[in-house]
């Protein structure tokens, strides 16, 4: 990151007349390039982020069944599959007008529950923790979780581990671990066997440390980086997230809520149906991603965030006890206002991760969660 | 023994690919102790050196994944096709049913949340999309097949675990080996 302090070193990279090109950005989930405009004394006059891919799904789900989405959309991302084949499901289930049973309704908050213990394990261990605990300044060769498997063992391991749990829980759940078929309209495939949830909850306590052990990292590494941890990114903007009925944090059935940079809350309890009249997105030229944001607003002031650090700003409380606590860590740093640091993002994931795995803990001790109830036929 | 070096490659694809990959968990430690990972999506590695075994997930969408196809099988020993998509297009390929400017028009112009002041991506660092998509095996030589979306993470690993310690694996050899 230093790297980066201007006046730029032209030696140390892709020059093309005054433009710095990264390309690829790497240790990221997703396609990008990063372009950085110099001025003529070698300054930083303007920088772009270039997501550079695209793959045409606004087009081709046109015109096809609509009880093929659940199968098509979650190929837009392998890591975060089950968000959108739920999405899709939910969608079809609004058509159809049915709702899942209880035990489907559970098996599925499971499952993303699940993804989301995988993908911020992955967030955290496989692409961030070596410039944490490696330095932003290691060898690039070594700088990866193959080299932190080298430097720190155990960690790597117990990281490695803890995506695992999330990923098995997709398995033991629906018997595959990406793209599961098993998630319909009406409810679930597939019951979960005794033996399976006796062995997702053998999983608990190892997941449980594992957190803890890396918020103990990260806040030892913010401790010994201050300055960088609250320089780094701190533009104010809005927040967009899901919350419960009482504000709660939620992942699965949330309702959305924005708040404003101050923390103000603009709108709540907002039904996913009425996304357009809040939403809106803008397309670039330098990027294939789009910018969306919060429509009354405009796009200069209505830029908003999503993520750990939005749904953690836009929550008034945790649903589990562990989360809560490092909940109202995290609350104290923005001292009564959302916290911008994107450094903090790291914060927020871990909290969120520690708060799935105890609502894991608590779906896996429901009687009916075994249950063969699995189905509401809505064709 | 000299070390092996591979790399894996991310084309037009989703990464469920990678993150089957990333699936064998631990084994991942078993890999790295006979090959150096020099070039993924997960390391910092910009550039392909020569390498013993390249693993490609995605098909071929655009300019720049065609001329990096052609640079990994001029770099890599065995070129590995990974998943559905390398294979055959999969969903990266529904898009060839339509006229590639109305998939951009939908997506820039038409689609119901865009406002009306955007302009369709144009930079010329961006990769330019080719009109159809096309796998792997239309442009190179592939050594071998890894189908699924995603393949098994057993499958995985049970090819790369052979082409590392210099045997040839089989389709669907997973299912006939334990290892350990």
């Amino acid at each position: 990151m230093t790297a980066f302090l201007y006046p730029a070193d032209t030696k140390k990279f892709n020059m093309d007349k005054q433009k710095i090109i990264i390309s690829p950005v790497t240790r990221i989930e997703g396609h990008a390039k990063i372009s950085i405009d110099l001025d003529e004394y070698g300054y930083v006059a303007d920088a772009h982020f270039h997501v550079d891919e695209f793959r045409g799904f606004e087009k081709f789900c046109e015109g096809r069944l609509y009880t093929e989405m659940p199968v098509i959309t979650p190929r837009i991302c392998g890591i975060c599959p089950v968000s959108h084949t739920i999405t899709s499901v939910k969608a079809c289930e609004m058509i159809q007008g049915i709702k899942p049973t209880y035990t489907g309704d559970l098996l599925r908050r499971l499952m993303l529950l699940g993804q989301n213990v995988s993908s911020h394990a992955l967030s955290f261990f496989h692409l961030s923790a070596p410039d944490m605990l490696l330095g932003f300044d290691a060898d690039p060769a070594k700088r990866n979780i193959i080299g932190l498997a080298q430097t720190n063992p155990d960690i790597a391991r117990r990281g490695i581990r803890l995506r695992q749990f999330g990923q098995e829980i997709s398995e033991r759940v629906t018997g595959e671990k990406i793209h599961s078929s098993g998630i319909l309209p009406g409810g679930m495939a597939h019951h979960l066997t005794k033996e399976n949830k006796k062995h997702l909850l053998g999983w608990i306590h190892e997941a449980t440390e594992t957190t803890l052990m890396a918020l103990d990292i990260l806040k030892i590494f913010i401790q010994s980086n201050k300055e960088m941890v609250d320089s780094f990114a701190t533009t104010p903007t809005m927040y967009l997230g899901t919350v419960g009925p009482n504000g709660e944090h939620e992942l699965y059935d949330g309702k959305l809520r924005f708040v404003d940079e101050n923390g103000n809350i603009l709108q709540d309890q907002l039904s996913p149906k009425k996304y357009l009249d809040y939403i809106a997105e803008r397309s670039v030229g330098y990027s294939y991603l789009k910018y969306p944001y919060y429509k009354p607003l405009g796009i200069e002031k209505g830029i908003y965030r999503v993520g750990p650090l939005a749904r953690l700003n836009v929550a008034t409380k945790m649903k589990s006890t562990k989360a809560q606590h490092e909940f109202d860590i995290f609350k104290r740093l923005g001292k009564g206002k959302p916290v911008h640091g994107t450094f903090y993002f790291h914060f927020a994931r871990l909290i969120e991760t520690l708060a799935s795995i105890e609502e894991i803990s608590h779906v896996l001790h429901d009687e009916e969660v075994t249950s063969h109830h699995l189905k509401h036929n809505g064709y | 023994m000299n070390k092996k070096k591979i790399a894996t490659v991310w084309l037009g694809g989703c990464s469920g690919c990678h993150m089957s990959l990333l699936d064998i968990d631990e084994r991942i430690l078993d890999v790295a102790a006979l090959a150096d990972i020099v070039k993924s999506p997960v390391v910092d590695g910009k550039e392909l050196p020569e390498v013993d075994v390249a693993i490609v997930e995605g098909a071929i969408t655009s300019d720049e994944h065609y001329e990096e196809i052609l640079h990994i099988r001029k770099q890599a020993t065995i070129l590995i096709a990974l998943g559905d998509c390398a294979i055959h297009n999969n969903v990266t390929g529904l898009r060839n049913f339509f006229n590639l400017q109305e998939v951009l028009d939908t997506a820039y112009l038409h689609a119901p949340s865009n406002d009306a002041e955007g302009v369709p991506p144009s930079d010329p660092l961006l990769l330019k999309l080719n009109d159809k998509v096309v796998p792997l095996s239309e442009v190179v030589d592939v050594d071998f097949f890894i189908n699924g979306c995603p393949p098994d993470a057993d499958y995985i690993f049970y090819v790369i675990f052979e082409y590392l310690n210099d045997r040839i694996p089989v389709p669907g050899g997973h299912k006939k080996i334990q290892y350990g």
